[in-house]
């Protein structure tokens, strides 16, 4: 089955299987119908179009004749490219591992998927050593302020939506 | 009596900014009082004055908003009466006796074990926090009830009691068939929402005529009582009066933004009155989030255990999500909601006095639905109750006492923050004097371990914003601000500087604030009270929180992945505002739960559904941005999800036809059913009377066009040498255009263009062979053009 693609987003690979041939090929879109070639690693040329499909397909044949990889696909967030889907084929779920080709899409949509800031944002940490525990605190008097059995409770608070 | 109604007047919605209407002078406001009032309204309208129902003026988005005319079911300013009477001429009046005969031994027979439930038929006008009060008292004194016939029909008792409504959303202050009408939820994920309890609605449309809409499988009048009834000279007759028992129709009925016309009333089936525990717990998003997809994970099948070792299941499932991150904006506090169907029984009493009503004393009851203060209120056409939509939201302590809590009182004004920032300012203060922060404090929580000095070098910064603190304790503790502005204040003190570094402090200071202002709003908490007390959170006495909302409501399967990626998208959207911008929301992201509804175009689309609600108050810069931006994300294609009717929503006909089908390629799915009812109670659109800006633009509207007939009333003859066609289009919206095609036998097509709706025309013919004569009826709705023709060939001896 087909994946279904809205405008425009940049495949990137970072893998292309290690059990057969394998490939994702585009259809559908304005300029880059066809496989998706390039290095791994590197972001690639984007492709556009209303609404284009990536196959994954796999050839036990040395890429005469192709047949369709399972495949998976899965939208991610990252703090560096924000929105991007994953798709990627031979998932094997008892290993947790993906065996076979593995390509991400980033959005390039700039309303939907705006860059982050060019640097990244300032980092709150502390060394472990300087989170300490709270020093003992005093018992809180009650706010009658009685000493005796007394009617006043804390405020309760809760969830309000 | 004419029907009260007033003319350019302010029209404005709840959570509007006060004084700042979103119709400074509407061209009228009509406040019918009966059934014979709309009809009158419908029926009388003039030409280009369109009408539109509201209800409680609850809706965010402009689905209520009328082109000219307002229907007020329930004055917004509580000077007209009501429409809120709970009616008894249907139920048990039109009831059938076949019906009520099974009723009768369905309560009788143990061995069919029937689940209890009871039906209500109540005018559009009346509020949820009305009805759910009345069903809670019971309608055993009343011998025209249901339970009153039953009683004297059968010596049938099991009707008396209290009853409640099955699932609700979260506030009572909607009218019942407003949230209805919009596909309003609650976070019952084992049931569908409010509007699959509906059996019947009885719909005025344009032009006056009247529908008894009933469902065919769950069929409970007579038809022929119904005549009687509702086909009387003072409704307009009996052939103003349709009673259609159609599930198709019912379904397209409940979710239909006003677009049919005004709902005067419906039928719907209620429960035995119970209790509702519920459970809150803190978590961390990060950590919940890839348990949603699985239905058997541990946020979904958590049993109550009862004192008598019964294990009932769990019903209900929220997440509310602090939009603004801690521990190094890697994690989001979260609140974890929870909660179990308990008998009304095993409550605890409540500490106040008993109702007046002889109704017993379970919590929840005295305190949100109280006394009845007036056995009929002519504003409310009701009993009127001293609680019932007048207080606080429900939340006892451990001896069941309720109180004015810190978010009530947040609401009140804003001086429930001078201790969250006093707090702050102690910590910051102390972290300046050692380097160090107390594991558990607010300052630690925004701050992750890690190597290097980190937020030692905003120390300089850090010493500058306590000043800030401390001018803006001084500021909160001598105006009179809302939450939204003073958070708004706050947040241009600590995130407005252009120095990176400085607003890197704010910042720190600011998420160390937000997470603190959000753990006293979702503090762990269990407790059980009466089914109402639990599901209607809201604080009738809000007069700062609830104002100047910007909301937006977004839909999912909850298996598909896109929703988590939704949220996670708007929580990296918030963190690169915090910093590019200095802006920040001051609001929450709720996660809730429902079954999948029956009605035609509701949101609630999926077995599982998950709505996730995206809230901020306008007053603070951010977070219109992060409502909006929420908007956008959830519309786009590669997202698709499916907003809410009833909040904002900007989807354009284009974008519902994705979600619900009938686009112009593939006129099938359920917006083609929902826009086939439509074509059936308003002849294909010619009734366009309650059409508004809102449902043109998101394609609430007749799409294709039709042709009524098309014929050839005179023939031709060598002699006239022409014939004449005559047409009847008038069934269809009056932004249709008609042209006439005349192919002759050879040589090129002429066309006629701009036809009226019906007419005659001759056509001129003088060569020998066959004439094709084609009638197009065009219909561009948003820049969709659809059309429908009819041909017929003509030959000319």
């Amino acid at each position: 089955m087909p994946f279904t693609f809205f405008g425009r987003w940049a495949p990137l690979i970072l893998s292309t299987g290690v059990t057969y041939v394998e490939r994702a090929r585009v259809a559908g879109s304005i300029a880059s119908n066809g496989p998706i070639t390039g290095p791994i690693g590197q972001q690639l040329a984007p492709i556009d179009g209303p609404a284009w499909q990536v196959y994954l397909e796999y050839s036990t044949d040395g890429g005469v004749t192709w047949l369709e990889s399972p495949a998976t696909r899965d939208p991610v967030v990252t703090p560096t490219d924000g929105l991007l889907v994953a798709l990627y084929a031979f998932y094997d779920p008892t290993k947790k591992l993906i065996e076979g080709f593995l390509v991400h899409f980033i959005y390039l949509n700039p309303v939907i998927n705006p860059p982050g800031p060019k640097q990244p944002p300032f980092g709150f940490t502390l060394p472990p050593d300087s989170f300490r525990p709270q020093p003992p605190i005093a018992p809180v008097p009650t706010r009658c302020g009685c000493k005796c059995g007394c009617s006043c409770r804390p405020l309760q608070y809760k969830r309000a939506l | 009596m004419g029907i009260p109604q007033s003319q350019f007047v302010p029209w404005t919605r709840k959570h509007d900014k006060p004084g700042v209407p979103l119709i400074p002078a509407a061209q009228s406001i009509m406040y019918p009082q009966s059934l014979a009032d709309i009809i009158q309204i419908c029926s009388t309208r003039p030409p280009g004055q369109r009408l539109h129902a509201a209800g409680s003026h609850w809706a965010l988005s402009y689905a209520a908003v009328s082109d000219y005319t307002f229907i007020e079911t329930h004055d917004w300013y509580n000077v007209v009466p009501a429409m809120g009477r709970t009616l008894y001429d249907v139920v048990p009046g039109c009831m059938s006796s076949t019906f009520l005969d099974e009723l009768n031994v369905l309560t009788t027979d143990p061995a069919l074990a029937a689940i209890p439930v009871y039906f209500v038929h109540f005018e559009a006008g009346k509020r949820i926090y009305q009805l759910y009060a009345e069903l809670d008292v019971g309608d055993g004194a009343n011998s025209q009830s249901l339970c009153g016939v039953m009683k004297s029909q059968f010596n049938n008792a099991s009707f008396k009691g209290s009853w409640g409504f099955a699932t609700l959303g979260g506030a009572g202050g909607q009218t019942v068939v407003g949230a209805l009408s919009t596909g309003t939820h609650g976070g019952d994920f084992d049931r569908p929402p409010v509007a699959d309890s509906v059996l019947a609605l009885h719909v005025v449309v344009d032009g006056g005529k009247h529908y008894w809409i009933e469902s065919k499988q769950f069929q409970f009048t007579d038809e022929s009582k119904l005549r009687a009834l509702y086909g009387t000279a003072q409704y307009g007759g009996p052939s103003n009066f349709e009673v259609i028992y159609d599930d198709t129709v019912l379904r397209a009925a409940m979710v239909q933004v006003g677009r049919f016309g005004i709902v005067y009333s419906a039928v719907m089936r209620v429960q035995r009155q119970y209790g509702l525990r519920e459970e809150l717990l803190l978590d961390e998003w990060e950590k919940v989030q890839g348990l949603i997809a699985d239905p058997n994970s541990s946020l979904f099948i958590k049993p109550f255990k009862t004192a008598d070792g019964d294990k009932i299941p769990q019903q209900f499932l929220q997440i509310v999500i602090n939009p603004i991150p801690s521990t190094n904006g890697t994690t989001h506090i979260c609140g974890i909601t929870r909660r179990w169907t308990v008998p009304v029984s095993t409550l605890k009493s409540s500490p106040l006095p008993d109702v007046n009503w002889g109704g017993g004393n379970p919590a929840g009851r005295r305190e949100l639905v109280g006394n009845i203060v007036q056995q009929y209120s002519p504003l409310l056409n009701a009993p009127l109750f001293s609680a019932a939509g007048q207080t606080v939201g429900y939340s006892p302590n451990d001896d069941g006492i309720t109180s004015f809590d810190l978010f009530d009182a947040a609401c009140a004004d804003a001086n429930f923050m001078d201790g969250i920032v006093s707090g702050i300012y102690t910590e910051i203060d102390k972290f300046l004097s050692n380097n160090a922060v107390a594991i558990g404090g607010a300052l630690a929580g925004a701050i992750a371990a890690g190597l290097g000095p980190g937020i030692i070098a905003l120390a300089p910064w850090l010493a500058a914003i306590l000043a800030l603190l401390a001018l803006f304790l001084n500021s909160l503790r001598n105006d009179g601000s809302t939450v939204g502005q003073a958070l708004n204040n706050l947040r241009a003190a600590l995130l407005g500087s252009s120095n990176p570094e400085q607003r890197a402090a704010g910042i720190l200071v600011w998420r160390a604030i937000a997470a603190e202002v959000f753990k006293s709003q979702q503090k762990a908490q269990t407790y059980s009270a009466i089914s109402y007390a639990v599901m209607d959170t809201h604080n009738y006495q809000d007069i700062s929180c609830d104002v100047n909302v910007r909301s937006m409501e977004v839909f999912f399967d909850a298996a598909d992945p896109n929703l988590l990626q939704f949220v996670n998208r708007l929580l990296l959207f918030e963190i690169d505002q915090e910093f590019a911008s200095g802006y920040s929301v001051a609001g929450y992201i709720s996660l809730r739960f429902c079954g999948q509804s029956n009605a035609t175009i509701a949101q609630e689309a999926f077995a599982r559904t998950c709505a996730i609600e995206c809230s901020g108050l306008a007053d603070e810069i951010g977070s219109s941005q992060f409502v909006d931006y929420a908007v956008k994300l959830a519309l786009d294609p590669n997202i698709k999800g499916i907003l809410h009717w009833g909040q904002q929503n900007s989807s354009t006909q284009a974008e519902v036809e994705f979600r619900f089908g009938d686009t112009p390629g593939n006129p099938t799915g359920p917006l083609q059913q929902w826009r086939a009812v439509l074509a059936r109670l308003t002849n294909n659109g010619q009734l366009d009377g309650f059409s508004s800006a809102f449902t043109r633009q998101t394609g609430l509207e007749i799409v294709q066009p039709t042709i009524s007939s098309f014929t050839i009333t005179v023939p031709p003859t060598a002699a006239s040498q022409s014939c004449t066609v005559a047409w009847d289009c008038t069934k269809n919206p009056p932004e249709t255009t008609f042209a006439f095609e005349v192919s002759p036998p050879s040589g090129s097509a002429s066309t006629v263009p701009n036809l009226q709706a019906s007419g005659s025309l001759a056509v001129a013919m003088n060569q020998t062979g066959s004439y094709t004569l084609t009638l197009v009826a065009s219909l561009d709705r948003n820049g969709e053009v659809r059309k429908a023709s009819q041909t017929l060939v003509v030959a000319f001896p």
